[in-house]
């Protein structure tokens, strides 16, 4: 990176320029002009800043070891809020108006360690050391974030990080143990969580600092090659995705940062939506959940969950921490990945989707967005604006089951959901949805059509999995074979029938850990 | 000696600060000026001809320094571990997918990446050996033009195995398969090659083997030994994949035709795609006991699939066969070891060498054997079990054995074993319940007839501080800080005072290769030795000076100690003084491990006499209508002579049961006609902090007798032995299913008998 188009200090307040992107690192501010913009936040640190600390594993956004922490303002504008994220996978650009936080920030001035580094340094949380850096920045947005988490906050805080040396345990240790250091008082990065916990006055200067980076007008970067560009209003996003149809509409990157680092992939021009004010709002209705597509999982799932807890498990399970705090809910539905996770549960709760072409908007059932492998009902210049999920109708029996390999991060072999309502033992309305078995999560029309208006025993659910074999004809990969995927789908069919007739449950959750 | 200041306490290693806070340097953190980015270029196919290579284009681009094929590898053009049929760039022929064709170097990764797309290579492709049933085959078409696909071919032969089981009251023959495994190590390979000042070259190298390394860094470079050095920076990790060479090689070559500095660090599919695996194999198990359940024979075949080349085929199947018979007294014992060419990917060492897949099968048979008596498991172990003095098939005399059963009862006592009855074993509609157990052992160090050996440089200063040179590469197991703690045992001094040089050829003696459980034993009786001389030093000095008796003097805590009290000199003291009037504090030590000369009739070849016993027991849940299966608890109880470091002794253990877990259930490179379809960590789903269970550990501290330092012995390759055999039997417990094949996917555990599934 040229030396003039990369300067730091701090800035007096003036407006920053449209085509110079603006965030914090090691304290202070930092502006650079007209970055490549699909350059990615480790390639920044690493290469141009030669700061080594954060390390390479995957380019992938798996194994963690790049993990680093963003402080942004929180909803109302006084506090901060940190995240861990992958900063393989993360463009530069969208760093804007942030802080970065990497491993090298958290020794003191005095060279003695912050309570994460010292407990992992104290129960030998480092075998090879390669993945601590990533260890280190997770177990410190837990640390800010909550104040006495179980094993299974941990296992959580921990599921975008893998280690193969220590079997996990020492850190886990380390993050149960880290709580209990000296820290040094004012210091916003030692202050634990609390949830009452007062603004102190270093978080007090740091929230005056990335006021004074926020903007008002749209981020416009062009290197030459690549532009990029972040709207701060759905119209002005609606008008830059109608004037350049081909533009890639970038939100969390958790897919499209892939494309660069991993297909190598040049991107001519970026629409990023995360600064879009309208897609960033999140609200429940009397009757929905509303969530705007730039809403991260890791927000979105929360009122999701709130009204059907059926669906923590489900996304609990999602990815990692890290990619759920940068990717959306709107990401993940609009790229229409056959294995995207949200999609089945959202499906079978009849969620609808706003498209937003120009000033024109319409509704499409999620049901209805996916026609094949990757292509959906959008048309070019429209774009995925809001998600619409219902309010759970009382007398709604739902649930939906994950299988993977493994519990954590994994893709599902085959994900399904369901949703029953009853008059008696009759079914008045059944749907049923599936990832991991066709070009697309699809609805199982055959089987909702042969449940329908029966009653719900054990003949009909025999009959329902008979008819899952005309919508699915499932496929062997590298994730499963053909012949369990069908056997499972209908399993889990099964497995519905008789959770939803007991009170049994078969998370994962509930049993062993 | 008096009661250990610093050996046997929890001890973080010395580079840990370094670490925590980002500033540990690993190959891809080196810094250079005018650094260079070296790639490699892969066919796409896993087997083909050469019929075109032309980089002239590739090589008059802007921004490339060096381009390089195999006509311009000034000196031999292959890899050697054992044999040299690897070629670093492939000549006419590509034998498997991870084949480099060329190298570059440019000066960024884009120019690097545009130069080799410039090179044109024109390939026609050949029909593949991918089944290494069908290689075997006389006649078939020969993976390397002249030589047989069988590249081994050995038969071992202890008693009469026709004999026993013709008289046996009980025979179980079963076929078990094995995977590919990867070692998913964090940090990819890479090596960093600068041209020095005298033209030599020296080469900073993620590796096992610095010394071997640089062995092969020479020889490709036609350059005396003499010229070339190479340095260990920190290590992310290898777990047997980086003691064979892999791109160090070309980054000395690459710097040497640039005459300029180059990194080469490998992508993480390019790891994936180019190092060695752990074997697959297929084993056919023959054991044959009385009705009482003594073991009478084992007889066995192990057709490992290879790759194209050597590799470590012959030295992994070595290992696997030596223990083909488990911790059993059995006397007749008959193994065929077999190791084909193939055009799949290469295969060497990882973690267990060859031991895991044995036990996998060992001990299954042991559980099958047990139902088939209707004995318990425990029973029959306890029943066939080595101990000390025990004579194996092998020859071996056992000199401590002790383990074997303790391990066994204390595991057994730890899960109570004997009450597992009692426990709900339906928690849950869904789900079913078990307990396994699987017990092993395994060798430490090279074996007997290699040449075992590792030096040291010990240096104390007139401060009173100590470096320590060592050849031994770190690559997380911890042997740098089990040096520096007997070196400062030794001393008397604190941790802080030795500093430990990461191995660097041009500095350390050789300690070959960190491998087979053995840096702890030879590495640390030579610390030991070189430590002793500079101690007796400083004591014969002290005894000098206070004229007190040179046998109530010791060193300790940073002082002098007179019977065991603090006395007013201190160790810097006696280091100044020793300066000044000119004694050497500065010792070399290298130490052989010596076989014992009394056991004339060892009949196995390179067989290993000092052991790892251990024992594992699982308790899983298996999910009936999904087949997932949920590893709830596992003990282990592992035997580490005495414990130099415990917390690094934990570390391994829970680090080996982590990858026993993937080993069991989740891992697995799916290779299809050569191809592997899953080199991700996203798609080879190695566990994460959820999976992994509660541990519930115990070392047993049983001093080893065998030339291992203050008792100690490896502990490093045990622990993900036994994990995938108990998780197995744990299985068959829970639902009543015997599985043979590796990794028990829930596709192999499905259909559970009984399960009451509407589908299956």
């Amino acid at each position: 990176m040229n030396a003039d188009r990369h300067s730091q200090g701090a800035l007096p307040d003036t407006i920053c320029p449209p085509d110079t992107i603006r965030f914090v690192l090691d304290g202070e501010l930092v502006e650079i002009r007209n970055p490549d913009p699909t350059r990615t936040v480790l390639q920044y640190l690493r290469e141009d800043l030669r700061k080594i600390g954060t390390k390479e594993g995957c380019a992938e956004g798996d194994c963690g070891a790049c993990t680093v922490a963003i402080a942004e303002l929180d909803q109302s504008d006084s506090r901060l809020r940190v995240r861990a994220i992958n900063s393989c996978i993360q463009f530069l650009p969208t760093l804007d108006g942030k802080e970065l936080i990497t491993v090298e920030n958290l020794r003191r001035d005095d060279g003695s360690l912050h309570p994460v580094q010292e407990a992992m340094v104290d129960y030998h949380g480092s075998q090879c050391g390669f993945c601590t850096p990533g260890f280190i920045m997770s177990l410190f947005a837990l640390y800010k974030n909550n104040a006495e988490p179980g094993r299974r906050e941990i296992d959580d805080a921990l599921a975008g990080n893998l280690c193969r040396c220590t079997g996990y345990r020492p850190i886990i240790e380390a993050a149960q143990e880290m709580y209990g250091y000296r820290v040094v008082k004012d210091s916003w990065l030692e202050e634990p969580f609390a949830a009452n916990g007062k603004c102190g006055a270093d978080e007090k200067k740091k929230v005056e600092v990335l006021k004074s980076a926020t903007r008002s007008a749209m981020l416009s970067v062009d290197d030459g090659k690549r532009r990029f560009f972040s709207p701060r209003s759905v119209d002005e996003l609606a008008s830059l995705v109608e004037t350049c149809p081909d533009a890639v509409i970038l939100a969390g990157g958790t897919d499209v940062g892939l494309w660069v680092t991993k297909q190598h992939r040049e991107l001519s021009t970026v629409v990023y939506t995360g600064n879009v004010e309208q897609l960033r709002e999140l609200s429940v209705t009397k009757t929905h959940i509303d969530i705007g597509a730039a809403v991260s999982l890791s927000d979105a799932m929360l009122p999701i969950i709130e009204h059907y807890p059926e669906f923590e498990e489900l996304f609990l399970r999602f990815a990692s921490p890290p990619i759920r705090n940068a990717g959306t809910l709107g990401g993940n539905i609009a790229n229409g990945s056959p294995i995207g996770d949200s999609m089945p549960a959202l499906m079978v709760v009849d969620t609808t989707l706003v498209l937003r072409r120009g000033d024109q908007a319409r509704e499409v059932s999620l049901s209805d967005f996916y026609l094949d492998y990757q292509k959906t009902v959008l048309e070019p210049g429209e774009f995925l604006e809001r998600i619409l999920v219902p309010l759970r109708p009382s007398d709604t029996q739902v649930q939906c089951y994950k299988v993977s390999k493994r519990f954590d991060q994994d893709i599902s072999a085959v994900c399904g959901a369901y949703s029953l309502r009853r008059n008696g033992a009759g079914i008045t309305d059944i749907r049923i949805a599936y990832g991991g078995l066709a070009t697309v999560p699809k609805r199982a029309v055959h089987c909702e059509a042969a449940l329908t208006g029966r009653e719900w025993n054990e003949d009909t659910v025999r009959a329902g999995i008979e008819a899952l074999d005309r919508d699915f004809s499932p496929i062997t990969d590298m994730r499963s074979t053909a012949e369990y995927r069908r056997t499972i789908c209908g399993n889990l069919l099964q497995r519905f029938y008789l959770d939803s007739s007991g009170n049994a449950s078969s998370r994962v959750y509930d049993y062993g850990r | 000696m008096t009661e250990s200041a610093i050996v046997g306490q929890w001890t973080a290693a010395p580079g840990a600060e370094e670490i925590v806070t980002g500033k540990a340097r690993y190959c891809p953190d080196i810094q250079l000026p005018g650094l260079l980015c070296g790639k490699l270029l892969y066919s796409p196919h896993a087997r083909a001809r050469i019929r075109k290579l032309d980089v002239r284009k590739a090589r008059n681009m802007p921004g490339v320094f060096a381009v390089i094929t195999h006509a311009d590898i000034p000196g031999e053009n292959s890899y050697l571990y054992a044999e040299p049929d690897q070629p670093l760039l492939v000549v006419d022929e590509v034998r498997f997918q991870g084949d480099a064709v060329a190298a570059v170097a440019a000066v960024d990764e884009r120019t690097a990446d545009a130069a080799l797309a410039a090179i044109e290579v024109e390939y026609q492709e050949l029909p593949g050996i991918f089944d290494p049933l069908e290689a075997m085959q006389p006649g078939a078409d020969q993976v390397v033009q002249g030589e047989d696909n069988v590249m081994m071919s050995q038969m071992y032969r202890a008693g009469d195995v026709e004999a026993a089981i013709a008289s046996a009251d009980v025979v179980i023959e079963n076929t078990y398969r094995t995977q590919w495994a990867e070692q998913a190590f964090l940090e990819m390979e890479g090596g960093v090659g600068l041209v020095d000042d005298e033209g030599g070259i020296t080469v900073y190298s993620s590796c096992q083997a610095p010394h071997r390394d640089r062995m092969q860094i020479a020889r490709a470079l036609a350059m005396p030994e003499s010229m070339v050095r190479v340095i260990t920076p920190y290590i992310g990790g290898a777990f047997g994949a980086k003691d064979e060479a892999h791109v160090q090689i070309h980054a000395g070559l690459l710097a040497h035709a640039a005459q300029r500095p180059v990194h080469l660090i490998r992508e993480r599919r390019e790891s994936m795609l180019t190092h060695v695996k752990r074997h697959p194999m297929i084993i056919d198990y023959t054991t044959a006991a009385t009705k009482e359940g003594k073991l009478l024979a084992v007889k066995a075949r192990v057709i490992a699939d290879a790759g194209p080349y050597t590799n470590s085929t012959h030295e992994v199947l070595n290992k696997c066969g030596e223990f083909i018979g488990g911790p059993y007294k059995v006397e007749n014992v008959e193994v065929e070891k077999i190791g084909v060419r193939t055009n799949n990917p290469i295969t060497g060492a990882f973690r267990g060498f060859g031991a895991p897949q044995a036990a996998f099968v060992y001990e299954s048979q042991m559980d099958d054997l047990a139902r088939k008596l209707g004995m318990d498991p425990l029973a029959i172990r306890l029943l066939n079990g080595v101990e000390t003095g025990t004579k194996m098939y092998t020859g071996v005399v056992i000199r401590e054995g002790t383990a074997m059963k303790a391990s066994l009862n204390k595991a057994a006592e730890m899960i109570e074993w004997e009450k597992r009855d009692q426990v709900e074993r339906r928690p849950a509609r869904h789900l079913r319940r078990g307990f396994g157990m699987a017990t092993i052992l395994k060798g430490s160090g090279l074996g007997r007839g290699l040449a075992d050996h590792a030096g040291v440089v010990l240096e104390m200063h007139r401060d009173g501080s100590v470096v320590l040179q060592s050849g031994a590469a770190d690559m997380g197991q911890g042997i740098v800080t089990v040096m520096a703690q007997l070196a400062a045992e030794r001393l008397g001094i604190g941790m802080s005072s030795v500093r430990v040089v990461r191995a660097d050829t041009a500095k350390s003696p050789d300690a070959g290769a960190s491998c087979a459980s053995r840096q702890a034993m030879v590495s640390g009786n030579a610390v030991l030795e070189a430590a002793d001389t500079i101690r007796d030093t400083l004591l014969t000095m002290a005894a000098g000076k206070t004229k007190i008796a040179r046998d109530r003097l010791d060193l300790k805590a940073g002082r002098l100690t007179v019977d065991g009290e603090p006395h007013e000199l201190t160790v810097k003291d006696l280091a100044l003084r020793a300066g000044i009037w000119g004694y050497p504090l500065h010792a070399e030590s290298l130490v052989h491990f010596e076989y014992p000369t009394d056991v004339p009739d060892v009949t196995y070849r390179f067989s290993q006499e000092v052991f790892q016993f251990c024992t594992q027991i699982a308790q899983v849940l298996v999910d009936c209508e999904t087949g997932q299966v949920t590893v709830e608890r596992l003990i282990a109880v592992h035997d580490a002579g005495k414990m130099i470091n415990p917390g690094g002794v934990y570390g391994q253990i829970e680090g080996g049961i982590a990858q026993g877990i993937g080993y069991a259930l989740t891992e697995e490179l799916i290779v299809k006609e050569g191809h592997t379809q899953n080199p991700s960590l996203e798609n080879y789903v190695i566990p994460m902090a959820f999976d992994i269970p509660e541990l519930e550990m115990e070392v047993l501290e049983i001093p080893e007798p065998l030339g291992a330092p203050l008792g100690a012995k490896g502990i490093a390759e045990s622990p993900i032995i036994p994990t995938a055999p108990a998780i197995r039997n744990a299985i068959y417990d829970a639902i009543d299913k015997p599985l043979y094949e590796l990794p028990m996917t829930a596709e192999r555990v499905l259909p559970v008998p009984d399960a009451g599934s509407i589908r299956h």
